[in-house]
């Protein structure tokens, strides 16, 4: 034994000793990582839906049913006081979904008191419109006309199916009207009414007038009340409300002052009143489109019982999505898998973010992204080039250069502070008393004074700044001294040089920059809750006229984690989807390190090569 | 330029050269500058905090010459009122200063003896020679005329008052000489002394108004009860005042003492008697009233000193009663004469003669102060805190401006224990809303600051060692061709977006932790433990075992012992519980469990969202940050001094542990500050983990507030440039400087090194 110690080299067990770092390390990301992985994929995968009879001793019931149907969530070993003594219960969580009925999404079972344990094939899942999953037996299917199917008649699958599938294209169709028509006019209209304040202002010269526009717009407000923009109805169809006319006596009392006093002005605002009472004529004619399709889908009603033994029904407009869990076969339930993850990609939220796809956190994140990667990418080069290139290099630039590696290092929160301060409250503040004074005061609320898409990325940018700075410095000073002084030799100016022979030598350097700088806006949260992000978002934080959407507050895929997983009402039913979230997430941050770090190394090389 | 045209330089080409060149220097030292502005402009947010209170005469305005018993404004300061003992007198500013006056209705012709204004309440209480008293509620309201001045519609204030019948209250019909009344919601309160035959008289009426099943309070009001406290007294009483919750009784006697009593279950009686100068040498008590929210009264000697008192249990199971929790207010020259408090908040306006000071209760400052050249007969501060009124001994009426915007702000407050009200001690303590209008704000940094090195501490503590430890594996044992694939996967893990690690640890990590703390204590022990132990083995096993690992691949082979030892660690840890976490209940069963053990043996909180979780989760954060610095520095320890080193003989540890890390020693360290300085600004984790309590406990199983995550809930409701909204930036503020230190004194040293390696 003591001859094979020889040739043992002091101090091994510490070598030992200190692997344990990187093992623990590399276990922790790679655990994690692997553990979001399969939370986050599993959260596609259709489950089969157990139906649980519970012993009647047991305390567990739902409403006195001791039937229970859901989806086994986990089978664990919990530390439980029984009758004063602390027992270890393995337990099963079952996610019961139908919380409007059962005002629970999860129950816990021990699992010694389950008598039977069976999957029935007759288990319906259902997504809803408008409410959380559903775990339902159906029972029949009552249409328009009063004609039941019972769910045991050959016919009613297709029929439900189809009725299904025309519900959605009602909804689609709501939906076109509702995003296309309705909002152009909504946008128009409120244009008009920014339009129409100037004349408001110039008219509102002495108090006779003030008196008599007070008159107009509350008779104009009345009207508007007994019918959506009363006066852009024809005079025929005004005669059905003899309600208005005490106003219409108003009305007109005061246009009639108003057009002896007010002139040119008054014509205008006038005209304006004409279109906007058009428009919003056009607009309700619309909305009642909208609610005669919406009627539509609550035509048709399915009624159904839960294992538990709730009779309830539901409208075929509010079921999005079912299936039956129990009856796929292991290529559906892939099939389903990769349309579920596709439904999560590319549809709206539901209920309060806790149902349905992410697709506008997906967009408010890229969104946001770009924009920060435009406004952070010429300031940070132009700077780095400034620093490396034209700065007199001594003690101030080193001392400014060591500042701004300090900035990298400032709490996002800071700069989210900041950020609230200066862009929204001080910039955005000045730009609607300038620009939007008309549409603050016409009771429209901010426009830039308060956060949204732009100060989102502008304060991103701010905060991502140093890291382009030094990233393309880094890149600068890679740049051998033979290339420059081979450029100046061949008679080049200074710029001449930098922009033909160091920029595009730095290229990558600069894109290696920029892509750090996305990964690490992309991930950030907390200074958007202070410039910009939003809970729920009814409109998309793009547009095609000006300002774009940029004023928008937008959802974002990493608040979206924060807020459903914390904030909402039955955050833990909402968990899978915020793994699914997360995942995708890290996802996208990692894709974007990997890409810095490999044109890095790319860049490394090619310059470990390049020797003069 | 002699030179031929072609040999020239183009125009263009040197435009563009002279162009760029300023351009680039304008763009870059402007990007500089605004980055760099971060910080100034955080300052100017905050500067206004040190602000003094501004006051400056407005006009003065003769008042008619009567006796003027008190003041009284209404909110937009446009119609003061002067309350007589037959009257009230009305000044309406907005009309050329019209006087108009109001006369109280008599009993019987019988003259009125005293009377009493409550500012919050606008409740007047009057009480007449044959000891009846009768309330007089007055009201402001605004009414908005058909008249528009630059497009705003004028308003007119309206000042009515209504005078309830009088009551009876004294059955000997004594005259009434002090009286004092104050109303909540249902319930009104009038207490008088009457005097007859020189005898005095401590009276109290309740009077409750019926309330119907709508909510509705009914005009009528009914006698609740009747009490004669005149027993619990000694000596002539000199002042009476009421809380405006009209649940408690103050009086004060020439013989300098305070009798208390207060509403308990529904019934008023006797609670407490005090001395509140026992301990001065001047006993005399010259002034006592109550502050905003009725929970502090501030008393005043005839020497001009100044003590507040609040009422507070003194223990759990003791009743709420008055105790001395401010000593150190500035002394005035005299007693207060002259005494008003602010209706928004704990400021209130005292005044001698001709000086005249504004101080604040929860910080005992100053907040102005001077001397004017009139005496002060009466005071008031308008109810929206913009207006001070102040009633001369010539019956003058001057009105002053006041712009005090940050009352509550000063150094105490930020960083001092105080004595809050309602607590039995000086506290640091945050709590900014205080659920209620009256409440006192509670804006101490100190908890916000001790939560963030609290957080910081233990995820260091955490991180420190890991990372280091796979530093110095990575830079000086691990082949090159593995350095090129963890170096990566570790900085990926350095991008994982803190709010998923957040997430992570407070809904997947707290809850399974919770009931398994001895299992961790068991994984942290033998985790390192068994590292040891194997390395020690390894090193008695046959050369033919030992070759298989290469060296540099020890972490490979480490791998599955550790994964082994953390599963049977965590499993041993309830027989770890069994043996030494064991409570007695009080059925006298034994009850296994660390988290009662911890509280009920040891007296600490347990909470799931705590300290150990946050510094997890924060310690994995930062781990990946330390790690990367710190294996820079390693790695770039000149080869030269380790070829030397195992040139002479020494193993690879021993030139790791004698020559690498001496070397490398001031870089680790700037590696540790920075990930400090990463720990410290961190929010996500923070917010989703740490429970967000402000208590100043090194505990590790309780939470804390941190400055970040006080940042990312409150400032978006703080209202625009607010006391709250600039102390938030103050924290902003601290928080930026004490990164930008951290961040410099680290980037410093590395600097330093660099410079060193040079020269090697």
């Amino acid at each position: 034994m003591k001859k094979n110690n020889t040739n043992k080299p002091k101090g091994d067990s510490w070598v030992w000793f200190t692997s344990l770092g990187l093992s623990t390390g590399l276990l922790m990301v790679t655990g994690i990582l692997i553990y979001i992985l399969c939370q986050g994929l599993s959260a596609f995968w259709p489950k089969d839906v157990a139906q649980v009879k519970v012993n009647p001793d047991s305390s567990v019931n739902i409403n006195g049913s001791k039937t229970i149907a859901g989806v086994v969530v986990k089978d664990q070993i919990k530390r439980k006081e029984i009758n004063g003594e602390f027992k270890d219960v393995q337990e099963l969580q079952l996610f019961v979904a139908n919380r409007d009925l059962y005002n629970l999404s999860f129950i816990y079972i021990d699992k010694k008191d389950i008598e039977q344990k069976k999957y029935p094939e007759n288990l319906m899942m259902v997504e809803r419109l408008n409410d959380s999953k559903a775990i339902i037996i159906p029972t029949k299917l009552i249409k328009e006309d009063k004609t039941e199917i019972p769910f045991e008649d050959a016919s009613f699958e297709a029929e439900f199916s189809k009725l299904v599938q025309e519900a959605e294209n009602i909804r689609d169709k709501a939906y076109d009207i509702q995003v296309g028509p309705i909002s152009d006019i909504v946008k128009k209209n409120k244009n008009l009414v920014v339009d129409q304040y100037p004349y408001y202002e110039k008219l509102k010269f002495n108090n006779e007038t003030i008196q008599y526009l007070e008159q107009y717009r509350n008779a104009v407000e009345s009207l508007d009340k007994i019918s959506i923009g009363f006066l852009g109805l024809p005079s025929d169809e005004q005669a059905k409300y003899p309600e208005s006319k005490e106003y219409l006596k108003l009305f007109s009392e005061a246009q009639l002052k108003l057009s002896e006093i007010g002139g040119s002005d008054f014509k205008n605002y006038q005209e304006i009143q004409e279109k906007i009472s058009k428009g919003k004529v056009e607009e309700s004619e619309l909305v009642k489109q909208v609610t005669s399709l919406q009627k539509d889908l609550n035509k048709h009603t399915l009624e159904f019982t839960t294992a538990s033994g709730y009779n309830s029904k539901v409208t075929i407009g509010n079921v999005i999505h079912y299936f039956y869990p129990n009856r796929l076969s292991t290529g559906n339930k892939i099939g389903m898998f990769f349309s579920n993850a596709w439904n999560f990609l590319t549809e709206d939220p539901r209920h309060a973010n806790t149902e349905g796809g992410v697709f506008p956190a997906i967009v408010g994140t890229l969104m946001m992204t770009i924009l920060m990667c435009i406004f952070v990418t010429p300031f940070g080069v132009i700077a780095a080039i400034f620093l490396h290139e034209y700065a007199k290099q001594g003690t101030i630039v080193r001392m400014v250069r060591i500042a701004i590696n300090n900035l990298a290092g400032v709490p996002s929160i800071v700069y989210g502070a900041f950020g609230l301060a200066f862009f929204v409250y001080y910039v955005g503040g000045s730009i609607d008393e300038l620009f939007y004074g008309d549409w603050v005061k016409s009771g429209n609320g901010a426009m830039f004074g308060t956060g949204g898409m732009l100060w989102a990325s502008l304060t991103l940018a701010l905060l991502t700044v140093p890291v382009v700075i030094v990233a393309t410095e880094e890149a600068l000073a890679a740049v051998p001294r033979g290339i420059r002084e081979g450029a100046l030799g061949c008679g080049a100016s200074k710029w001449q040089m930098i922009k033909t022979v160091v920029l595009p030598a730095c290229a990558p350097g600069i894109i290696t920059g920029m892509i750090l700088a996305m990964a690490r806006g992309a991930g950030e949260v907390a200074p958007l809750m202070l410039v910009g992000v939003a809970d729920i978002a009814s409109e998309l934080p793009i547009d095609s006229a000006f300002p774009f959407g940029l004023e928008r507050k937008f959802l974002h895929l990493g608040y979206n984690v924060y807020h459903v997983g914390f904030k909402t009402v039955d955050s833990e039913a909402s968990q899978p989807l915020v793994f699914a979230t997360t995942l995708l997430l890290i996802s996208i941050v990692a894709l974007l390190n990997l890409a810095g770090i490999i044109i890095r190394q790319r860049l490394k090389k090619r310059y470990a090569t390049s020797a003069f | 330029m002699d030179q031929p045209e072609k040999y020239q330089i183009s125009k263009w080409t040197l435009f563009v050269d002279s162009f760029m060149s300023k351009f680039i220097t304008v763009g870059g030292l402007s990007v500089i500058a605004a980055v760099l502005l971060i910080l100034i402009f955080i300052g100017k947010e905050v500067i206004p905090l040190l602000e003094e209170a501004k006051v400056s005469p407005l006009e003065t305005i003769d008042l008619p010459k009567v006796d003027i018993e008190h003041v009284a404004v209404d909110e937009w300061t446009t119609l003061p009122a002067f309350i007589t003992k037959n009257s009230v007198y009305l000044v309406n500013l907005q009309k050329n200063n019209e006087i108009s006056s109001k006369q109280f209705e008599l009993e019987n012709n019988s003259p009125i003896t005293a009377v009493n204004y409550d500012q919050e309440r606008q409740l007047v209480a009057l009480g007449n020679s044959k000891g009846h008293v009768s309330l007089v509620e007055l009201n402001y309201s605004q009414e908005f005329l058909d008249k528009y001045e630059n497009g705003r519609q004028k308003s007119k204030t309206i000042f009515t008052m209504s005078q309830k019948p009088y009551l009876a209250l004294a059955e000997d019909e004594a005259k009434v000489i002090k009286i004092a009344a104050n109303q909540s919601e249902s319930t009104k309160i009038v207490a008088a002394v009457t005097e007859k035959n020189n005898q005095q008289q401590l009276l109290v009426v309740t009077l409750k108004q019926s309330v119907d099943l709508f909510g509705n309070v009914s005009d009528d009001l009914t006698v609740d009860e009747k009490l004669n406290f005149t027993e619990y007294i000694t000596g002539k009483i000199q002042k009476i005042i009421i809380s405006s919750q009209a649940d408690s009784i103050l009086v004060y006697t020439d013989k300098n003492e305070v009798f208390s009593f207060r509403t308990k279950n529904g019934k008023i009686g006797f609670s407490q008697k005090f001395e509140p100068f026992k301990d001065e040498a001047d006993k005399e008590i010259a002034s006592m009233n109550y502050l905003f929210g009725s929970s502090t009264v501030i008393f005043s000697n005839k020497t001009g000193r100044f003590l507040g008192f609040s009422i507070y249990k003194p223990s759990e199971d003791m009743p709420r009663v008055f105790g001395l929790t401010k000593t150190t207010f500035d002394d005035l020259d005299g007693g207060a004469e002259v005494f008003s408090r602010s209706l928004r908040n704990k400021s209130f306006l005292v005044s001698n003669g001709k000086r005249i000071k504004l101080m604040y209760s929860t910080s005992e400052s100053v907040n102005w102060e001077d001397t004017l050249d009139y005496d002060i007969k009466h005071s008031i501060i308008s109810g929206k805190y913009d207006r001070i009124l102040l009633v001369d001994d010539k019956n003058k009426l001057n009105i002053l401006k006041l712009s005090d915007p940050h009352p509550e702000a000063s150094v105490k407050t930020y960083f001092s224990k105080v004595w809050y009200e309602g607590q039995p001690e000086p506290k640091y303590l945050w709590s900014s809303t205080g659920g209620t209008e009256e409440a006192e704000k509670q804006l101490s940094m100190m908890p916000l600051i001790f939560g963030t090195l609290k957080a910081t501490f233990y995820a260091m503590l955490f991180a420190v060692p890991i990372a280091i430890l796979a530093a110095i594996y990575t830079s000086q044992f691990l082949p090159d061709s593995w350095k090129t694939i963890i170096k990566p996967l570790m900085e990926v893990m350095a991008s994982l977006p803190s709010v998923i690690i957040g997430f992570l640890a407070a809904l997947i990590l707290a809850p399974m932790v919770e009931a398994k703390v001895p299992s961790i204590i068991l994984v942290i022990v033998s985790v390192p433990l068994a590292a040891f132990i194997m390395g020690s083995a390894w090193s008695y096993l046959p050369p033919k075992i030992r070759y298989k690992c290469t060296e540099g691949m020890e972490f490979v082979f480490f791998a599955p012992i550790l994964i082994l030892v953390t599963v049977v660690a965590w499993n041993m840890g309830p027989v770890l519980e069994s043996w030494f976490f064991t409570v007695v209940d009080s059925q006298g069963r034994e009850i296994i469990s660390f988290s009662r053990w911890w509280s009920e043996s040891l007296g600490y909180e347990y909470t799931q969202k705590n300290a150990m979780i946050v510094g997890f989760a924060m310690g994995f954060a930062v781990i990946p940050i330390i790690f990367t610095i710190a294996e820079d520095s390693l790695s770039n320890v000149p080869k030269s001094l380790t070829s030397a080193s195992l040139a002479l003989g020494a193993s690879r540890w021993q030139t790791t542990w004698r020559v690498v890390i001496p070397t490398a020693s001031a870089g680790i360290f700037s590696a540790c500050m920075i990930g400090l300085g990463r720990a410290v600004g961190e929010t996500m984790i923070v917010l989703c983990a740490a429970g967000g309590t402000g208590l100043m406990e090194m505990n590790i199983f309780n939470g804390m507030r941190t400055l970040s995550l006080n940042l990312a809930t409150e400032l978006p409701e703080a209202a625009k440039q607010g006391t709250l909204y600039r102390t938030l930036f103050f924290g902003a503020l601290i928080l930026f400087v004490l990164t930008f230190i951290i961040n410099t004194v680290a980037e410093i040293i590395r600097q330093h090194i660099r410079n060193k390696y040079k020269t090697v």
